[in-house]
C-alpha cells in the first residue's frame, strides 16, 4: 500500500488532469461542465486521502472518481445527453459544438468526428470506447471504474466496437 | 472498427484539448486545498514517523483492568445511609413509657389486655326464687373485729 506526499499527488494531478478533462469532455460535451468535474475528480480524491483511506491504483481510482461525477451531472443536470439506439436515423440529433475552446482546425474536425461518431452511441457504450480507446485503459481497469466483471466490460466493448462500425458505414 | 476510426481516436489520444491555463489555475487551487486539508500524520509517506502511544503490555492492561473491578465493587457495596428504607409499620414500634406527672408508666400486660366492662357480666345479688335445696345459704361474715382472745396470755 503506497503512502502518499502531498507533492505527489500534485505530480498525479499533473499526470492525470488532461486525460480526465478529455474524458469527461466526451461524456458531457461542454468544455465548462467537463473542467468543473475534472477538478472536482482531484479534490475529492483528495479528501477521501485526508481521511486516512489509502488508494492502491491512483489511475483507476481518478476514472472512477470521474464517472461517479458523471453519473451525479447526469442526475441533477437539465440537459438530455442521452441517445437512445431506438431513435437513431429517426429524428435530427443536436450536437453541442462546444469545440471554439480548440485552436488548432484540423484538431477541431477530428474533435467534431470522433464526438459525431460516439455521441450516437449509447453512453454505456460511449463510455466503453473513450477509455479503452481514447485513455488506453486495460479491460482490468475499465472493470474497476465501471464496477463490472472483466468479462461483462469484454463484451460490452466488442459490441460498442460492432455499433461504432455500423454509424461509420452509416455515414461514410 | 473503421480503421480511420481508429486512426482518429489514435490522434485525439495524443492531442491535449485542455487549457493550459485552466491546468495551472486547478493546481493553484488544488495545492490550497491541500493546505487546508493535511493529511492524518499516520498516512505521510516518505518518513518513518513512530506511533504516538507506545503499545501497553498485556500484563499492565489485564492489571488495570482489576483495579477497576475491584474499586467498582468496593464502590458498589458500600451501605448506605439513604432516607428510602421505609418506615416501621405501627406494630413494630415499640411501646415507649407515657409521661405522667408522677413519673413515666409503664403499660402493664394485665391493663394491655383488661377487658373493656362491657365484656364483663356482672354477678346476681340476690339468690332466685327458683332456688333448690342444694343452694346452701351464704354464711355471713361479721366485719367486727373478733373478741376471742389469744391463747398466748
Amino acid at each position: 500500500m503506497e503512502h502518499i506526499t502531498e507533492e505527489q499527488f500534485i505530480a498525479y494531478y499533473q499526470e492525470y488532469a488532461p486525460n480526465i478533462f478529455k474524458y469527461c469532455y466526451f461524456r458531457v460535451h461542454s468544455k465548462e461542465d467537463a473542467e468543473d468535474l475534472a477538478a472536482k475528480v482531484f479534490t475529492k480524491t483528495w479528501d477521501y486521502l485526508a481521511h486516512g483511506n489509502t488508494i492502491d491504483r491512483m489511475r483507476a481510482f481518478l476514472y472512477r472518481s470521474a464517472h461517479n461525477a458523471i453519473v451525479d451531472f447526469y442526475k441533477t443536470s437539465k440537459k438530455d445527453q442521452e441517445v437512445s439506439i431506438h431513435t437513431f436515423g429517426e429524428d435530427t440529433i443536436d450536437i453541442p459544438d462546444d469545440t471554439s475552446f480548440v485552436k488548432d482546425a484540423e484538431t477541431k474536425m477530428l474533435v467534431q468526428n470522433i464526438k459525431q461518431q460516439l455521441h450516437e452511441l449509447p453512453d454505456a457504450y460511449r463510455e466503453i470506447i473513450i477509455l479503452r480507446y481514447l485513455d488506453e485503459l486495460s479491460i482490468e481497469e475499465i472493470a474497476k471504474v465501471t464496477e463490472m466483471t472483466e468479462n461483462n466490460v469484454s463484451v460490452k466493448l466488442h459490441r460498442a466496437v460492432e455499433k461504432l462500425k455500423s454509424i461509420v458505414a452509416i455515414h461514410g | 472498427m473503421d480503421k480511420n476510426t481508429l486512426e482518429n481516436l489514435e490522434k485525439l489520444r495524443k492531442t491535449d484539448l485542455h487549457d493550459p491555463e485552466w491546468l495551472s489555475r486547478e493546481e493553484q487551487k488544488l495545492r490550497a486545498h491541500i493546505k487546508n486539508s493535511p493529511l492524518p500524520p499516520s498516512r505521510r509517506g516518505g518518513s518513518n514517523v513512530p506511533p504516538v502511544l507506545p503499545p501497553l503490555p498485556l500484563a499492565v492492561i489485564i492489571a488495570a483492568l482489576a483495579a477497576c473491578a475491584i474499586l467498582a465493587g468496593v464502590y458498589f457495596s458500600r451501605p448506605t445511609n439513604t432516607s428510602l428504607s421505609p418506615e416501621p409499620s405501627p406494630s413494630m414500634q415499640l411501646k415507649t413509657p407515657e409521661p405522667t406527672p408522677f413519673g413515666t408508666v409503664t403499660p402493664t400486660p394485665e391493663e394491655s389486655v383488661a377487658p373493656s366492662p362491657s365484656e364483663t357480666p356482672l354477678p346476681s345479688s340476690s339468690p332466685s326464687p327458683d332456688a333448690t335445696s342444694h343452694s346452701t345459704p351464704t354464711p355471713v361474715v361479721s366485719a367486727t373485729p373478733s373478741l376471742i382472745p389469744h391463747s398466748g396470755n
